[in-house]
């Protein structure tokens, strides 16, 4: 290579990431320190940036798998990962899915890793006004089957195989946490924010259809229809009305609504 | 014309979210505080409500540790444009960041990685300089970083690549009073023979930390209070440079706000004494 710095940031960066050895020639050891040893500083600096990065983001992992376990799996998922984004914020956001491959039969954990990261997203997640009650009002009756609703940024849904929010919850207030157990039906979780903080809430079956049609883009009469398709016992009417009040008043619906 | 440094602001500490409530909650014996620019990289939510809250209270310098000035890969426009933008949104007293590179290849360590310092080097984080100060349409403020390595092509001692970087980019500079002595004592020169190479007239901001020292080697990890050798070098700078913004580093081991006033206090001690020395 004839670019010298170029030459010697891939060198060095090899050395940080443990890829090559090469480096070693390029740099001068002192009176007191080998050309390793300095190295080596900001090669271990690599690792323990990152690792206490994921420890925090992961912080209900680590409580619940262990410290040494979590610092032993994290350390390989630095290994294998080397963060591609200036921002650290992005760091770390396959480390559920890694944990997975990990515990295949304690799912839980993964579920665990992906509440954490889920609830850290919508922590800074992009802003929009949320819709109020005032705007629903304004909606002529005519108009309300054509009406597409939009859902705020902040929101997301996360399916639960396992009793994974309720070990979260235990874990968060720092108390043991219940065995983990299989559910016998998969439930949906919503995770959004509210007044500045992420919350998240279990939504039953048929909410979780009606705000899942909503994020399609449907209008609000497919939202009803299809609802009364999935649902024939449903009073769709009743239990909507419902959910609109409820999703309001927690701001789980943005502005941009459109009629 | 050569760049002009504005006038000093006075005595500023880095804000970390340990301390919002206490600069939210009541004036605090600051005159400015120094951001981390890209805490506030963010999509929305409270990390940019607080910042605005903070910012209407106390001017703000934004201080980044992504740019990756001297990247062989070149600039990341994209990350130079959400910098941008968040400097319509602060307003600050300037932006700066560090004379280093962070990652290359599509890499990024996130550590403040030192350059060798040879012509090409030079010519090359010259250009970039210059290049982001068109871009972001105001000067840059650049910050001598704390090493570990020394290279074997490297054909400058820091200190004169430094000015060099200054004055042929027409960049200012934040000059980091511990990183000088964390360095001194790794590659073993004298800090004040740094000092004295680096034009005056340039020097924007002064940084003031504490960090390890590991015996065979000091690490630069702003977890402790800034040790007497690193203030008898703060001394000697206020001497050699004049009033200058001055600030305190904190990143792990936060204490107490009212804890790094009391050592904020010392900075504007010294710093009192040297002026008034020159004044009699």
């Amino acid at each position: 290579m004839t670019n010298p710095l170029a030459n010697l940031q891939h060198a060095f960066q090899e050395y940080i990431l443990g890829d090559s050895e090469r480096a070693l020639n390029q740099v001068e050891s002192s009176p007191a320190l080998s050309a390793e040893r300095r190295l080596d500083i900001y090669h271990n600096a690599y690792r323990v940036r990152l690792g206490e990065l994921l420890a925090d983001t992961y912080e209900r992992v680590m409580i619940y798998i262990g410290d040494d376990n979590f610092t032993q799996f994290a350390r390989r998922y630095v290994e294998t990962h080397p963060p591609t984004s200036r921002n650290l914020r992005d760091y770390g956001g396959t480390f559920p899915a890694f944990l997975a491959d990990i515990f295949p039969n304690d799912a839980e954990v993964a579920e665990l890793a992906e509440m954490d990261v889920r609830l850290r997203n919508a922590f800074d997640a992009t802003d929009a006004e949320t819709l109020q009650v005032a705007d629903i009002a304004a909606i002529q009756p005519q108009d309300w089957d054509a009406v597409i609703f939009t859902l705020h940024p902040t929101a997301s849904f996360q399916q639960f195989h396992w009793n994974t929010p309720a070990i979260w919850q235990r874990l968060n207030e720092e108390t043991a946490p219940p065995t983990p157990e299989r559910l016998n039906q998969a439930e949906t979780w919503l995770f959004w924010r509210k007044a500045l903080q992420p919350h998240f809430r279990s939504l039953s079956d048929e909410e979780s259809t009606a705000l899942q049609t909503i994020v399609e883009k449907c209008t609000f009469g497919e939202v009803c229809s299809r609802l009364a398709d999935v649902y024939p016992d449903l009073d769709v009417a009743q239990n909507i009305g419902a959910w609109l009040r409820v999703w309001l008043a927690d701001g789980v619906l943005a502005k941009s609504t459109t009629a | 014309m050569p760049t002009i440094k504005s006038d000093s602001p006075g005595f500023g500490l880095g804000l970390r979210t340990e301390h919002y409530a206490d600069f939210l909650q009541d004036p605090q014996p600051v005159e400015w505080l120094e951001i981390i620019s890209d805490n506030f990289l963010v999509p929305g939510g409270k990390p940019l409500v607080v910042l605005d809250q903070i910012r209407e209270r106390y001017p703000m310098a934004m201080h980044g540790v992504s740019l990756s000035i001297g990247a062989a890969d070149g600039l990341d426009m994209n990350y130079l444009a959400a910098l941008k933008k968040l400097a319509q949104r602060v307003n600050p007293l300037w932006v700066s960041d560090h004379l280093c590179w962070t990652g290359v290849q599509g890499k990024n360590t996130h550590d403040l990685l030192p350059l060798p310092y040879h012509d090409q080097a030079l010519a090359h984080v010259v250009r970039q300089i210059r290049q982001a100060q068109d871009f972001l349409e105001r000067p840059l403020v650049i910050e001598n970083v704390s090493s570990y390595v020394s290279f074997t092509d490297s054909t400058w001692n820091e200190w004169d690549f430094l000015r060099a970087v200054c004055e042929e980019a027409d960049c200012l500079l934040l000059l980091d009073v511990n990183n000088i002595y964390v360095s001194s004592f790794n590659h073993g020169f004298d800090p004040l023979t740094y000092l004295h190479a680096i034009p005056p007239q340039r020097v924007q901001q002064i940084h003031l930390a504490g960090h390890s020292n590991n015996g065979d080697h000091i690490v630069d990890t702003h977890d402790h209070p800034i040790v007497d050798p690193v203030w008898n070098l703060y001394r000697a700078a206020c001497e050699h440079v004049g009033p200058v913004a001055t600030m305190i580093e904190r990143d792990d081991h936060i204490p107490p706000l009212a804890e790094l006033l009391v050592e904020l206090d010392q900075a504007r001690q010294i710093a009192a004494s040297v002026f008034a020395q020159k004044a009699a």
